[in-house]
């Protein structure tokens, strides 16, 4: 699993952060005029992760928004914002048949599911299998889900007073395909844009969400939102 | 679960027995005195791993690591008791809550895992593919059974990473822009999991690197992950995050996770170790 490291190859090469200074940088963050911190950070992080090709590789290069982002530390000024939003928003794909409901049960399996995207030589997700939208990892789905993560608000009642309009789903469809088309630097992955989903699978998911069916939206067994499951550290 | 309680009974007996590994300050009492200073859903968020944590079954994989580090070793049949991880040869007590550090000799700055792969190779002559070097996972690897003697050594001792040499304070500032490098099919950085307090992804509490006392659990490694069955290095923590980040995992011992490393750990600056930690 672990070869001698980098470093250790390079044994006896002393001060490597201050002196590898070269190597190709992409296009993009070539573009972007790197400072002289970044390009010696990125040369680093090369190397650390050594000979990577295709799908690996590219995943390590940052595109203009995961560089911007990363620089502001998610917290982009105004004039940042707008210039993802606009740019973000140009990136959505709409499905070829059109904005319609999808499947809400099969929605429901990809909400849940944290399957695929996985790679490495232990135990690599099989990339023919359909990958999940693993909503739930951040968010509590369902007025009684108890397994839902707390990073993302709780999605429980969603669809409440949405219902399967078109202007939601729209929203909801662009929401999970680009999050940072409406929320610049947001922690919610770009599920369409990076191609993990499929506008289809997006559609399901949206389905399940929105459907007034759906356990979700059963207002039966909705109530008030648990207190918070976890005590906030006190302040310092 | 039963089996593991039956396996920890023979150690928690043998513990207080001198000629026994022990580590320098009870985990389990520095854990407490965190929990009693801080209101930390993180540090409580296990109560049955609070109450295994007297038989934490790292507990074994320490003393493993006692007999192996005091025995002559390798093609040159050598101990490590010369091995110098920063505070002299030999010298343990203090020795890992000051890691990673500049090492003159290497002209690196190096963590526990690569002082240690460094040791193993020059004083005791073992050539890199040698198992002993090249298996770093698993409880039954020399690795973390070293590891976990070393690191126990300097249990309840404040988090004091030196940032004297420039390349100590650039391996930190390196491991910071990382920290907070987004990339990837999932747009994720640490930053993602690790900045906000008391949230949650499915049922664990996520540890929030802006309080160091909540931290300090964070990055308190070796310790035993329950649902692993394993003790677990900083090194593995670093590939686990990308593994599930969806990247590749970086090389183990590159510079890349050395600083990464060494800016954890100056964030948990000045807040007591708990080694060996028990996690979920």
């Amino acid at each position: 699993m672990c070869p001698a490291s980098v470093a250790e190859r390079a044994l006896g090469a002393a001060a490597l952060v201050l002196l590898i200074m070269l190597a190709g940088f992409s296009a993009t963050t070539q573009a972007r005029g790197l400072s002289a911190l970044e390009r010696q950070v990125e040369a680093v992080i090369r190397d650390s992760w050594g000979d990577l090709s295709g799908q690996e590789a590219r995943r390590l290069v940052q595109d203009d928004t995961q560089l911007d982002c990363s620089r502001a530390r998610n917290q982009p000024g105004p004039a940042l914002s707008e210039e993802i939003l606009s740019r973000e928003r140009a990136r959505i794909r709409y499905p070829e048949g059109g904005l319609r409901p999808g499947d809400p049960v099969m929605g429901a399996e990809l909400a849940r599911s944290g399957y695929g995207g996985r790679v490495g030589a232990r135990r690599p997700d099989d990339p023919g299998r359909a990958n999940g939208g693993n909503c739930q990892a951040c968010h509590m789905l369902e007025p009684r889900d108890d397994a839902g993560g707390t990073l993302g608000p709780s999605l429980a009642g969603y669809g409440i007073g949405r219902g399967l309009d078109p202007e939601a789903l729209r929203h909801l469809y662009e929401r999970i395909y680009n999050p940072q088309s409406q929320m610049p630097c947001s922690a919610m992955p770009r599920f369409g844009h990076n191609g993990f989903l499929t506008p289809e699978q997006i559609l399901d998911i949206a389905a399940y969400l929105l459907h007034p069916d759906s356990p979700v939206n059963r207002t039966e067994t909705l109530r008030e939102a648990p207190a918070d499951p976890v005590r906030p550290v006190a302040p310092r | 679960m039963m089996k593991k309680v039956l396996l920890a009974l023979p150690v928690a007996l043998a513990i207080g027995v001198a000629a026994h590994a022990q580590p320098a300050k009870d985990p389990v009492l520095v854990l407490e005195a965190l929990i009693g200073k801080v209101d930390s859903a993180y540090l409580t968020q296990s109560e049955q791993n609070l109450m295994m944590m007297a038989d934490n079954p790292a507990l074994w994989t320490m003393e493993d690591g006692k007999a192996l580090f005091h025995t002559p070793r390798g093609p040159n049949n050598v101990s490590l008791e010369s091995c110098d991880f920063g505070k002299g040869p030999g010298v343990l007590a203090g020795a890992y809550t000051e890691l990673p550090r500049f090492f003159a000799d290497t002209g690196r700055v190096m963590d526990l895992e690569s002082r240690l792969v460094h040791c193993m190779m020059t004083l005791q002559g073992f050539p890199a593919d040698d198992p002993a070097v090249r298996v770093r996972d698993g409880s039954n690897s020399d690795h973390m059974k070293l590891q976990t003697y070393i690191a126990a050594q300097s249990s309840g001792m404040p988090w004091n990473p030196p940032m004297k040499h420039p390349l100590e304070k650039a391996m930190r500032d390196a491991g910071e822009y990382i920290f907070y490098r987004r990339s990837g099919t999932m747009d994720f950085n640490c930053a993602t999991c690790h900045t906000q307090t008391g949230k949650r992804v499915r049922a664990s509490v996520l540890p929030n690197s802006s309080i160091p006392e909540e931290w300090t659990k964070a990055v308190s490694w070796p310790a035993f992950r329950v649902g692993h069955d394993h003790v677990r290095s900083s090194q593995h923590r670093v590939r686990e995050c990308y593994w599930q980040m969806r990247h590749a995992v970086p090389i183990g011992g590159s510079d890349a996770t050395i600083a990464l490393i060494s800016y954890w750990t100056d964030l948990a600056r000045g807040q007591p170790a708990i080694l060996p930690d028990m996690k979920r």
